[in-house]
């Protein structure tokens, strides 16, 4: 593998249509998960001028509005011009709804080790994990800084600083690896909406995000902007109104952003607008939960956990761990030790990270959080599965001090 | 000027600029598309300004486009001088020329005031208004006189089929042809006769229709309230106005309050207008922008308001209008036009046929004054004079199988468009449900009420209301942000909206007196729901020191507003767990088919600085209120009939989406496929074709505001569907109107509803929408027998004459025998509707009547009967060539015709089974078989003769049934 090289990955602010879309379908799942824990549901939602469509299939006796659901995620975004607003836009919906689903309704903080042996996964999937120590939140630098960028290009237009933005705006941030370490920034590429193409000026414009955005979330990380990173502000010329106006929507299609940006391996499921019982979503938590275990622990500094799951079995049938190198013991000693200390079954974990009860512990939404700036390395959400609670027993059994 | 909206292979829709609202132009466009090569329909639609025209693969879009162009300046060329004062600039020229007419909406409201010398608070005195109604006049607008009998004999006697036959009758006569001449003289006569019976009733039950409706406008007159007339309304009065009011004069708006009009009568805009009374800057606005104007003949839709009547009679804008145009013309069904293009085409040919057997004949040698009569008594039968009896009789019985139905038939353009219904759009309340609300279940705290029947348990329920102060503080709000009221002389009876009423039922129930709660607490200002408002707000006097608001209305938008909840008799901050546990119990009951109302109130000290508007976040949750509606009997079964039919159904509704989707299941809405929800409350966001996709999807539209029930039909129109309306309350106005065929609820409909459909159904049942529909297609499909037949008829007539003039016999057709031909024709038109019509798909509104292939057919079936009775013509000659041969072949040729109108197993797609058919067909059949027979035996010869003659017809006869079953 190369030493030298440079990575690139984007994030994408909440008013993304493909992010609103992800949005929209994971505040379905909260919603019914807060009536009926157990219930069954996958939500797509996408997007499309004026028009949102909604297909949601459930199993489960609980009702949820969800043209109102998704108005309340159009209105938290911020859209509120006039072609698209949380309250004129057109929802069509095709609400399938079944009886509840006998099979999902055990309750895994209950039962017993051989009866979580006994419970399958209905999916086949395979997914991965993935956890490094270039930042704090064990993410690799490129699509963590973008995250923080989004973010912050969606906290300016809230907070009020640049006041002409929109909801819609993507960023991408190329970053430097020198003997496969971040060295430098290479190159900030932020594309931002604005209400009207007259104002303001793409000059304007660029130096308002240079000082407000770009040059802010620097000032904690370690690597920053320097004199010849390339920054570029909407290079394709001023973006007017952005959002399901201009580009149409549709969940599960930014994966790379949920994950990590690309920097590794990832499934390509969406993990939006799925219940927890649907292991291709909480599979890829459990293998980041693993990987950033041994990471925490010093057991090695890039690791990738990988699970492969087949229809009717509850156990994944394949497990690897890989350190690219970078791992103090072998890489089949890492995963000796995830085995030995990780379960991935999926009742097992459901109930290690209490999955089904989240949404009616956070009211105003987990899964629908989750589904902007990313689902792994979130500081600022206490998630059970970026938990650091096991490198003290897994630092013990590899014999690493 | 001229825009394409849209174009397809052989279909194109233009937007005419100008066309809206003028009548005249749709005419002269129509006229001039239909004279272009290739085109093959064409619609015109002065209420929306469009053409939609259909045309052959050779024609191009763009062509049209320019021939549209160039027709439009054509006609502005033409008609500059007379009608110019159609145009809004020159009326408003008008208002300046009259001296009296002042430009109202440039004028002050206390300018108007003064100048009728009026109040805006008590209006005028009764005696005042009864003096400048002797001044004024009656405020009464001439408008359709229905027309008289002689009238319409003579519309009937110039009809230009009857006109032509009966001139070649004349000719015929003169030129020495007596018997033929009469006999075509005779068809003329009786087709006219007929045509004008039928049309005559047909207008008798149009006026009584007419008669019945009684309009009545609200208006303050000595400080109080009256409803009178329309036509004693005066300028001056100070009319009342709310949704639902139709304006009986032009008036200046004083005070408004969201008030929104529907305009579409006098500019043919359909997206209603919003009022307002400010002063507008200045005078020379159009009166689509004159904001602070109400017109006669335009309809509230929303908001209420006062305004001062300035105009009168046929000094409104309206009275204008008619004046100078005399009548509006009534709309036409597409099938009419269809079949005045079919009789243009028959003419024609009958036509050119005549000169070519004329010259034909010419060159053979024949003497020429018998060929001119010949030739003239050709065209006299071939002319299918009875093409406009049959038209007017069809639309006549059609009429009549509705009115058996208790189907009141309002316009008769709604028969020939039922066919080609496609999509079948209900109102949901009082259409598909019974409107008859009762309150099922109550959220308030933390505690749910679920009330089967109140008067079996009232006990219980008292109970819970003294144990739940919640409960308690909720009903008592609904009574108060509630304007139903009891009536208490004789009976008590309630009387107000159905919500309304059941929540009174309510807590008058649980031993509320609400008459003494409510009168405590006395209101001191309302504000109604609005298309952007889905809540009404009341203010009551609480006591000396408190006023006290209620809202009461969509539950997630009072939900919204609301930033405290009551709880056990205390106020708390609302926390995201209590909302959303709101919203839970709102899914709940809307998911169990519920309408749900939400209620929230606030307090304000007297004379606090505070305002009375609410602002977000400081109303106080109260709680939820669940009602039930049952549905209609009959409701799924008909959207399952329709389904087997290959119409497609939709329910437009401004419940929440779960509320809706119960529903829909309920209906069985969505047939075999998911049920899918629109859930919208604006669609103007949407360009054409999202809207079109969107709505053509959904099966369920939810929370719509009643004036984008249009938008919705609009959508399915352009679509290119057939939309039937069924509504049945005032908000279902504009899209009955739009629709191609509105269909009212006649007993608990609104009196507007009843008088904007196409037909009513009187004894609300709704199987009668599917029976219309089956009515409709028996009606569309008997055209297009009788059409076929008679054009058979004429193909056969031309055919048999060729061959006289080739010298298979030497006497033509007689004209006798062409009343048959008339008479079977109409027959046919009266057909019972048969089942497995309803089993096929609707009619492609795009198909014509007649198409090439059944040109060809009928074709091919003249050929046939007349080889066949060729076969007699044949025995006669072997016998002898004399004048009995012809009258053996005419008379074998007019007993097959008959014969093949009647069922086989193969021909017209006819059921089998003589019983199975039409009892006026068999009783002309055996009618025209008696006359054929009496005069077979009354022809001279012998017996043995006479038998032969008769086994001859009767081979013919056989062997064409034999050939054709």
């Amino acid at each position: 593998m190369k030493k030298d090289f440079m990575f690139t990955s984007e994030s994408v602010t909440a008013g993304h249509p493909d992010k609103l879309c992800d949005q929209i379908s994971d505040a379905i799942v909260d919603h019914f998960l807060i009536r009926d824990p157990y219930a069954r549901v996958r939500a797509e939602c996408a997007v499309s001028s004026a028009i949102v469509f909604i297909a949601a299939r459930f199993k489960t006796s609980a009702k949820v509005d969800l043209p109102h659901v998704a108005r309340k995620v159009i209105k938290r975004v911020g859209y509120d011009q006039e072609d698209f607003n949380s309250k004129t836009c057109s929802i069509l919906t095709a609400p399938q709804g079944f009886p509840p689903d006998k099979t999902s309704l055990f309750n895994e903080h209950e039962i017993s080790e051989k009866q979580i042996e006994r419970i399958p996964v209905k999916n086949q999937v395979t997914v991965f994990g993935f956890a490094c120590d270039q930042t704090p939140g064990f993410l690799p630098v490129p699509i963590w800084v973008a995250h923080r960028l989004s973010r912050r290009l969606a906290r300016v237009r809230q907070k009020g600083i640049l006041p002409y933005l929109m909801p819609d705006g993507k960023v991408q941030v190329g970053v430097e690896y020198r003997n496969r370490s971040p060295h430098r920034i290479h190159s900030v590429t932020v594309t931002a909406s604005q209400k009207s193409a007259a104002k303001p000026s793409l000059k304007t414009l660029e130096s308002d995000l240079f000082e407000t955005v770009i040059e802010r979330i620097f000032d904690d990380e370690d690597i920053r902007v320097d004199k010849k990173t390339k920054v570029f502000v909407n290079p394709d010329g001023p973006i007017v109104k952005g959002g399901p106006t201009s580009h149409s929507g549709l969940t599960g299609r930014k994966s790379a952003v949920d994950t990590y940006g690309e920097y590794s391996r990832h499934s390509g499921d969406a993990l939006s607008g799925k219940d927890p019982l649907r292991i291709d979503r909480v599979g890829a938590y459990a293998a980041r939960y693993a990987a950033k275990n041994l990471v925490a622990a010093g057991l090695a500094k890039e690791c990738e956990v990988m699970l492969s799951y087949t229809i009717g079995l509850s156990r994944p049938v394949s497990l690897q761990v890989q350190s690219f190198d970078t791992g103090k013991v072998p890489d089949e000693k890492l995963t000796d030790l995830v085995n030995a200390h990780f379960d991935f079954r999926i009742a097992a974990i459901l109930r290690q990270f209490n999955l089904r009860h989240l949404p009616e512990l956070n009211r105003n939404g987990f899964y629908r959080r989750l589904a902007a700036y990313g689902h792994f390395g979130r500081m600022g959400m206490d998630l059970p599965w970026e938990n650091t609670d096991k490198t003290e027993v897994l630092r013990e059994q590899a014999g690493v001090s | 000027m001229v825009q394409i909206i849209h174009q397809l292979v052989g279909r194109a829709r233009f937007k005419v600029s100008g066309l809206r609202n003028n009548r005249l132009l749709a005419r002269f466009l129509a006229r001039e598309l239909y004279s272009q090569k290739g085109v093959v329909r064409v619609s015109v639609n002065p209420i929306t300004g469009n053409i939609l025209v259909i045309f052959t693969k050779m024609t191009c879009a763009n062509d049209l486009a320019s021939l549209l162009i160039g027709a439009l300046k054509a006609y502005c060329l033409k008609n500059r001088p007379e009608h110019e004062g159609l145009g809004e600039r020159e009326e408003f020229e008008d208002f300046r020329e009259n001296g009296h007419l002042r430009p109202w909406h440039a004028s002050a409201p206390d300018e108007i005031v003064r100048y009728f010398n009026t109040s805006p608070t008590t209006g005028l005195s009764q005696d005042e208004a009864e003096k400048r109604l002797d001044m004024h006049g009656m405020n009464f607008l001439p408008g359709i006189t229905s027309r008289s009998l002689p009238k319409i004999l003579k519309s009937q006697a110039t009809a230009f089929p009857v006109l032509m036959t009966g001139a070649a009758a004349c000719l015929s006569i003169l030129t020495g042809g007596l018997v033929e001449g009469m006999a075509a003289l005779a068809i003329a006569a009786v087709n006219a006769a007929v045509g004008t019976v039928l049309e005559h009733q047909a207008e008798k039950s149009l006026d009584t229709i007419k008669g019945s409706v009684r309009l009545s406008a609200r208006v303050c007159r000595d400080g109080q309230l009256k409803e009178i007339a329309f036509d004693s309304i005066v300028p001056g009065d100070l009319l009342d106005l709310e949704a639902g009011s139709r304006v009986p004069a032009d008036a200046r708006l004083i005070v408004t309050d969201h008030l929104s009009v529907d305009e579409s009568a006098l500019t043919g805009e359909s997206i209603p207008v919003n009022k307002s009374a400010r002063d507008l800057a200045r005078d020379d606005v159009l009166i689509s922008g004159r904001l602070n104007m109400v017109y006669r003949g335009t309809l509230v839709v929303e908001g209420c308001g006062r305004a001062v009547v300035a105009a009168t009679g046929n000094d409104t804008v309206l009275g204008r209008l008619q004046v100078y145009s005399g009548a509006v013309f009534p709309p036409e069904a597409l099938v009419a036009a269809d079949i005045r293009r079919i009789s243009k085409q028959l003419m024609m040919i009958g036509f050119l046929a005549s000169t070519g057997l004329f010259l034909f004949s010419l060159f053979r040698g024949y003497r020429l004054l018998r060929l001119i009569r010949n030739g003239l008594a050709l065209m006299a039968v071939a002319i299918p004079s009875g093409i406009s009896t049959l038209t007017v009789g069809a639309f006549a019985l059609g009429q009549n199988n509705l009115r058996r139905r208790r189907i009141l038939v309002r316009r008769l353009r709604a028969l020939g468009n039922l066919a080609s219904t496609q999509v079948v759009c209900f109102d949901k309340t009082g259409t598909l449900t019974l409107n008859r609300m009762t309150v099922s279940a109550l959220y308030a705290g933390s505690s749910r009420l679920n009330i089967g029947d109140i008067s079996a348990n009232s006990g219980k329920g008292i109970n819970v209301l003294a144990t739940d102060p919640d409960l308690s503080w909720l009903i008592s709000l609904s009574t108060l942000c509630n304007e139903a009221f009891i009536h208490h002389d004789g009976d008590p009876s309630l009387e107000g909206s159905s919500t309304e009423r059941a929540l009174i039922y309510l807590a008058e129930s649980l031993g509320i007196d609400t008459t003494a709660f409510r009168g405590d607490h006395p209101i001191l200002e309302i504000f109604h729901r609005t298309d952007e408002h889905h809540y009404m707000r009341t203010v009551h006097r609480w006591d000396e020191r408190q006023e006290l608001t209620v809202i009461k209305g969509s539950p997630l938008e009072v939900l919204e507003m609301c930033g405290y909840v009551r709880k056990k008799g205390q106020v708390h901050p609302m926390g995201d767990v209590e909302r959303s546990d709101i919203e839970a119990e709102n899914a709940s009951m809307a998911g169990a088919g519920l309408r749900v109302l939400g209620v929230g109130y606030r307090w304000r000290s007297e004379g606090s600085r505070e305002k009375r508007f609410i602002e977000d976040g400081k109303v106080i949750w109260a709680g939820l209120a669940g009602l039930a509606d049952p549905i209609r009997r009959g409701a799924r079964s008909l959207i399952q009939n329709l389904h087997q039919a290959g119409i497609k159904t939709a329910v437009i509704t401004g419940d929440q989406s779960l509320t809706a989707h119960h529903m829909g299941e309920q209906l069985g809405l969505s047939g075999d496929v998911p049920l899918t929800i629109l859930d919208a409350t604006d669609l103007r966001g949407l360009d054409a074709a999202g809207m079109q996709s969107v709505a053509t999807r959904a099966h369920v539209f939810a929370r719509l505001t009643p004036t984008q029930k249009l938008q919705i039909i609009q959508a399915y129109q352009n679509a290119g569907m057939g939309v039937v309306m069924v509504g049945d309350g005032f908000n279902d106005v504009l899209a009955l109107k739009v629709a191609d065929v509105g269909i009212a609820m006649g007993r608990e409909g609104a009196d507007l509803a009843r008088q904007s459909a196409d037909l009513v159904l009187e004894d609300d049942n709704l199987q009668s929408v599917m029976a219309a529909i089956a009515d409709g297609r028996a009606f569309y499909e008997n055209i297009r027998q009788s059409l076929r037949f008679l054009m058979t008829a004429t193909d056969i007539d031309l055919l048999a004459e060729f061959a006289t003039r080739s010298g298979l016999s030497t006497q033509g057709l007689s004209p006798l025998q062409s009343i048959w031909t008339n008479l079977a024709c109409l027959a046919i038109a009266a057909d019972p509707a048969r089942s497995e019509l309803m089993n096929r798909p609707p009619i492609n509104p795009d198909e014509t009547l007649i198409g090439e292939k059944d040109v060809e057919k009928t074709f091919r079936d003249a050929a046939r009967i007349t080889a066949v009775s060729g076969l007699t013509a044949v025995y006669g000659l072997a016998r002898d060539a004399g004048p009995g041969t012809s009258r053996l072949f005419w008379q074998s040729v007019s007993i097959n015709q008959l014969l093949h109108t009647l069922p086989s197993g193969q021909i017209n797609d006819r059921p089998s089974g003589w019983a199975a058919s039409n009892k006026l067909l068999q009783a002309t059949v055996i009618a025209a078989a008696g006359t054929h027979l009496l005069s077979t035996l009354l022809s001279g010869g012998g017996i043995i003769i006479k038998a032969l003659d008769l086994a001859a017809l009767g081979a013919s006869a056989w062997l064409f049934r034999r050939f054709k079953g």
